[in-house]
């Protein structure tokens, strides 16, 4: 081994190390997201055509036609519903769900799987299968509420007030598997031994649950809840393939909308512009969010 | 000594999967089943052409069929279709234009042309088609004069699509509305009203569908609108002219079926197919292309024209055209070779007509060939009373405003006057931009 000074300190090498492992990684973050990022701010200030690629100064008119879009407003308020509708849904289904396969019984792990794997699906299987189970004639719903003695069912996805219900519904299916793993993680921190204490002491399950659980949980419930609040104001496929912003309007999420702007009618720099409205909006929400819950000191 | 083995082992299979992922991309598809000439032999002297198209509906086939006929007849020229999902189809075409990356030849719909020639993104025409001996006398007038722009010939037409209405032929059996063969056709709004009552007593199925979360419940208004003298645009095209008595007039004889629950409801284009081809219907206003694909699933069925209704003959219709992009592979003899199989696929459209569509050379419809299928000759009739949405470079815009209020009339969410008015509204903001 030789035994003089190396040419480079080991922190440094370690360093230099370290960032050839990202290097690969760091190419396509940058290619794809920061590059976009500002290639869409720089889209938002001008008007380009896709075809030619000739573009001309807007300044920020796209961004003052946006605000005064009734169609962007729409669109966002469709979008807070749909948040308001699936977001609590999401949260609260994933922790009950968590508390019950948490529980030790014979088939827990294939309860697991079973409530995880609609997750592993890709959104065009999952929006093609729920377009064809919603369906008012042939559709298994409609088959099994009229079982449970609801016969003609209205057509979900096709009626203006349920479409979006309808929406939430196969969402909630389909990724309430992640927060429930999520949960799962969490709750199997909390130590067996504070329920010990808490049962010594007298506290009922409901109390166990209120005096132990939840406060054990608060850091995964702000982590679940930040980013499904997030996911849920992004949603975008599910639409596109089941109702394409359909009927009337009123599943016609902002990210729909931006899309119908971007790629239907080419107006490729108003719908950067709503995009960074978009981006505004949910940066704030996150903020509050973060806000709104209390501090924690470690447990 | 394990180890080494299982480094050994994974390195091969890497190196395995690496080396057949870098072998099949170069040449054009060697892995076409389609292609039955050797290509080997003249590999070097073939031209090679990509061609795009939006036709996933039943007449794809047909297309593809035509494509590999022509590339088996000759060894000069060999052409490689693309096909996607109308809905995604111009996207993915402006996008590739955008990159220089546009295919050699692409069908784009008529109504769709402006788009592409307020960009100047396809060649002009005029010299390749005379010198390659197309008549301009043997296409149809409409379509051959709509696919000129700034005096310039930018397509060459393909075909002529109109709104037709296919009958059950079971259904009007039962309901004793057939005469000589030959459905009964309604020559007034009147009677047709009292035939989908006729039909509803008689067989209980769904008399006639309308589409209501589908483009067909658009195109079906769109022909009411033109056959009670109105219009969609002004002809300056800078303002909508839709919201008329005449406009008001078509959607009141729309929800006219709709409220008497005279159609299944929501019906989208997989369900309307599910609910036409499990019998459930007994009129479907649709487009030619479904023809083909229908006669494939074993459906007996009449076709004929749209029937004139109100004031005027009119029905909606768009064609196929074929387009040379500009892109950055193009040379002369690129696009020699393009429009000489640009020229073979019309003068074989007879091929094409098998899916339903009614081509756009008069030759063809008048031929024995033509007149000898089952259902084309019933409908390829008054083709001067077609109308085309208008051309103007904002039409998908201005017409999904339109399709949207339309879902709220037939959701009963809005009256037709409110719904007009709201799209008169829309469109006319649209169009000042």
């Amino acid at each position: 081994m030789k035994q003089g000074r190396p040419f480079l300190r080991s922190s440094t090498r370690e360093a230099i190390s370290g960032y050839l492992f990202a290097l690969p990684y760091l190419l396509f973050f940058c290619m794809f997201v920061v590059y976009p990022v500002f290639h869409g701010f720089w889209l938002s200030l001008h008007d380009f055509n896709v075809i030619d690629n000739s573009s001309t100064w807007m300044g920020l008119a796209n961004y003052q036609t946006a605000l005064h879009d009734e169609t962007f407003w729409k669109s966002l308020r469709n979008t807070a519903y749909f948040t308001v509708l699936s977001a609590p849904l999401l949260v609260l289904a994933g922790l009950l769900l968590a508390m019950g396969v948490n529980r030790e019984f014979k088939l827990k792990g294939l309860f697991r799987l079973i409530f995880f794997s609609p997750h592993v699906l890709s959104i065009s299987v999952v929006g093609s299968l729920w377009v064809w189970m919603l369906q008012q004639k042939y559709g298994i719903i409609a088959q099994a509420l009229g079982a449970l003695g609801w016969h003609n069912p209205p057509n979900f996805l096709f009626t203006p007030t349920w479409a979006m219900p309808a929406v939430v519904v196969t969402t909630v299916w389909w990724t309430v598997g992640f927060n429930m793993t999520m949960f799962l993680a969490g709750l199997q921190d909390i130590s067996q031994t504070l329920y010990e204490a808490a049962a010594i002491d007298g506290a009922s399950a409901w109390q166990q649950f209120r005096n132990v659980t939840l406060p054990g949980l608060r850091r995964v419930m702000l982590f679940v809840g930040v980013q499904q609040v997030i996911a849920s104001f992004q949603i975008f496929g599910q639409v596109f393939i089941m109702t394409q912003g359909g009927p009337y309007g009123s599943t016609r999420v902002v990210i729909q909308y931006i899309y119908e702007n971007a790629f239907k009618y080419f107006k490729t720099g108003y719908a950067s512009a709503m995009a960074y409205l978009v981006f505004l909006v949910i940066l704030i929400l996150s903020v509050i969010q973060l806000r709104l819950q209390p501090d924690q000191g470690a447990d | 000594m394990k180890r080494i083995w299982i480094s050994l082992v994974s390195l091969a299979t890497v190196a395995a999967v690496l080396l057949t992922g870098c072998g099949g991309s170069s040449k054009p598809t060697a892995s076409s089943p389609s292609t039955s000439a050797p290509e080997q032999k003249t590999a070097a002297a073939k031209v090679s052409l990509t061609y795009w198209t939006p036709l996933t509906g039943g007449d794809g086939d047909f297309m593809k069929a035509m494509v590999d006929k022509f590339n088996s007849s000759q060894d000069k020229i060999f052409v490689e279709i693309n096909t996607s999902v109308w809905e995604n189809y111009y996207t993915k075409l402006t996008t590739a234009m955008g990159a220089g990356e546009a295919p050699d030849v692409a069908i784009i719909h008529m109504a769709n042309l402006p788009m592409f020639t307020t960009k100047n993104a396809l060649l002009p025409l005029d010299d390749l088609a005379t010198k390659a001996g197309f008549d301009a006398n043997d296409f149809a007038a409409i379509p051959w004069k709509g696919s000129v722009a700034d005096g310039k010939r930018v397509a060459i037409p393909l075909d002529v699509h109109p709104l037709i209405w296919f009958y059950n032929q079971d259904t009007f059996e039962k309901a004793g509305l057939i005469k000589d063969g030959r459905p009964q056709v309604p020559t007034s709004w009147a009677e047709l009203m009292t035939e989908l009552k006729t039909i509803k007593d008689k067989t209980g199925k769904n008399p006639m569908s309308v589409q209501e979360a589908g483009w067909t419940g658009y195109r079906e208004w769109f022909s009411y609108l033109y056959q009670n003298g109105g219009q969609l645009l002004t002809d300056d095209m800078k303002k909508a002219a839709f919201n008329s008595p005449a406009g008001i007039a078509a959607l009141k004889a729309q929800m006219q079926i709709v409220d008497n629950n005279y159609t299944p409801h929501g019906l989208n284009s997989d369900t309307l197919k599910a609910a036409w081809l499990a019998g459930d219907i007994g009129i479907q206003p649709n487009g030619v292309w479904n023809t083909g694909g229908y006669e494939q699933a074993g459906m007996k069925f009449f076709t004929t024209p749209l029937p004139q209704l109100f004031q005027k003959p009119a029905v909606w219709a768009n064609s196929h055209t074929l387009t040379l992009p500009r892109n950055k592979a193009s040379n002369p003899e690129k696009q020699q070779a393009a429009i000489t199989f640009i020229k073979w696929i019309s003068d074989n459209s007879i091929m094409w007509a098998k899916a339903g569509q009614i081509p756009a050379r008069k030759s063809v419809v008048a031929s024995a060939d033509f007149k000898a299928f089952t259902h084309q000759p019933t409908y390829a009739l008054n083709l001067d009373a077609v109308v085309y949405p208008p051309a103007t470079p904002k039409l998908s815009e201005v017409e999904n405003a339109i399709y949207e209020q339309l879902q709220g009339a037939y959701a009963h969410k809005s009256s037709p006057e409110d719904a007009l008015k709201a799209a008169e509204a829309k469109v006319n903001d649209i169009l000042s931009k």
